[in-house]
């Protein structure tokens, strides 16, 4: 935790709105992109992100500073994500279509008016629906591991497991994304095999 | 040789941990020294490269400045909903406040029972006659049911008014609560009032509307900055704008930052714009706003104003 974090932190927590929204500006890309990863649209993403928000400005006087506050806001709207997830189960709300494609741009409740929000989506339909396999846990660790780069230990204090469980959780991931996806792959003739 | 053995099996975990570069440094040269022999070991490797192939090291989305100040603005409308930017509760403060609650609700208590009684109607009352200038506003809502904005304020006794918002004391009372710097709380309340309320029939008390344009003017938070501009759009409907709110208002579509303010304001623009040649060079640079929907929109306003007006009659 570099100095200038400590003192917006120490400012937050002492009823500073500014220093607060700093530090919320200075991870929030990162932490939507987190949750958008986990729930597979930006809407949901959104809704979990300001839950979680609302959550951590609640218990910003608990924050003991043993990890970075970046990471205690990415714990903090991971649980909001799982939970949301829990309740709307989003592979029977937003199945893929006939075809399996979906458009590159979302438009998402266009009737909303200026809250609308546009968002690329860099995933095919394939690797969405390979992802779709996995367990809520399992595809937050692989998220959290093979898209946003983090540590494993970093990886358990934002699920709250044992670094061992995580690592478990990473395994059974990309076993069952390599048997998803590289059997497609296979089907289509466009894997190559290596002996190397 | 592809099979795989028991040694193989034990060393699938650490190949995926090998992938990642999570393996501690003993058991990393003891894998590489296994899979220089295990042709198994090695092609499921080589899977593992291939699924990082097929799916790429980047987030599964990208957010552009537009999009992610749109999240932004619904959360900062979110937080000032649980009374931020005022500072967190924390749990001694939280004794001390309610040790104060108890007292002040006992004070109250006997200052009610000495002085009135329930059938004096101290709880709250409506009536024609209260002034309201200098009125210190306690509570806004507006009742979707009834369509009325109630305001509660306190003079010798508490007072409650409902009433639409036509009512001349309902918008000098808005204009008041818009004013008071000191609360930014019964601002934000005024202005969700005014934001849900239906379109008033009469003209709006140029008062109010030049302290919704004094809101524009200083204030520095984007969500209440967007509640304004949603009042605005309610309160003035279809009427002309007055001019230096115009101005403001133009200014404001190529400069503030979130594009939900920007696309808001372009609306309201729309709505009560007559045609002139600084409305039509607004909406000219408005097609090259970074936001395709106010693209779209420009696009159609223009559309629409050289469909009913020829260019060369816009003054």
């Amino acid at each position: 935790m570099n100095h200038r974090e400590n003192e917006l932190i120490q400012a937050a927590q002492g009823g500073d709105s500014r220093a607060f929204n700093e530090l919320v500006r200075l991870n929030d890309r990162r932490i939507l992109q987190v949750a958008h990863g986990i729930l597979g649209n930006m809407q949901d993403a959104s809704d979990a992100y300001q839950e979680g928000l609302i959550r951590a400005y609640r218990n910003l006087h608990t924050f003991r500073r043993d990890a970075a506050f970046g990471t205690w806001l990415t714990r903090i709207v991971i649980n909001q994500a799982l939970n949301l997830k829990k309740k709307r189960r989003w592979k029977q709300r937003f199945p893929l279509d006939d075809t399996g494609q979906e458009a590159s741009l979302q438009v998402l409740d266009p009737a909303s008016g200026p809250e609308e929000i546009l968002v690329s989506s860099e995933l095919s339909a394939e690797i969405r629906a390979g992802l779709d396999l996995l367990s809520d846990r399992e595809r937050t660790v692989f998220v959290l591991k093979h898209m946003h780069g983090y540590r494993l230990r970093e990886i358990a204090v934002m699920i709250e497991c044992a670094e061992g469980t995580v690592k478990n959780y990473l395994f059974r991931a990309t076993q069952k994304l390599r048997d998803a996806l590289g059997h497609h792959a296979s089907a289509s003739g466009e894997r190559t095999t290596s002996s190397s | 040789m592809n099979h795989m053995s028991a040694t193989c099996q034990q060393h699938r975990e650490d190949l995926v941990l090998y992938h990642y570069d999570e393996l501690g440094q003993a058991a990393r040269a003891d894998l590489e020294a296994h899979m220089a022999s295990c042709g198994a070991c090695r092609a499921h490797l080589e899977d593992l490269r291939q699924l990082e192939a097929r799916i790429p090291r980047l987030p599964s989305v990208s957010l552009d400045e537009s999009a992610l100040e749109s999240i932004r603005d619904a959360a900062t409308l979110r937080l000032l909903d649980e009374g931020f930017p005022s500072t967190p509760a924390r749990p001694g403060l939280r004794l001390v406040r309610l040790k104060w609650a108890v007292a002040a609700c006992i004070a109250i208590a006997t200052f009610v029972a000495g002085r009135y009684s329930v059938g004096d109607g101290v709880a709250a009352f409506d009536s024609p006659d209260i002034p309201v200038l200098g009125a210190r506003i306690s509570d806004i809502e507006f009742d979707t049911e009834s369509g009325m904005v109630q305001i509660s304020w306190e003079e010798s006794r508490p007072v409650t008014l409902r009433a639409d918002l036509e009512d001349a004391r309902v918008q000098s009372l808005l204009s008041q609560a818009l004013e008071d710097q000191d609360n930014p709380g019964s601002r934000l309340r005024a202005l969700r009032a005014m934001s849900q309320a239906t379109l008033p029939q009469t003209a709006p008390d140029p008062v109010l509307v030049d302290a919704l344009e004094s809101v524009l003017r200083t204030e520095g938070n984007e969500g209440i900055r967007l509640q304004t501009v949603k009042a605005l759009h309610i309160i003035n409907g279809r009427a002309p704008l007055p001019e230096p709110l115009k101005q403001l208002l133009i200014v404001m579509l190529s400069e503030e930052r979130s594009p939900a303010i920007r696309l808001e304001v372009l609306q309201l623009l729309v709505s009560s714009e007559q045609a002139s040649m600084q409305w039509w060079e607004a909406l000219q640079a408005a097609r090259s706003d970074a936001n395709p929907l106010i693209r779209r929109q420009a696009e159609s306003a223009l559309a629409g104003m050289e469909s009913t007006q020829p260019l060369e009659q816009v003054q």
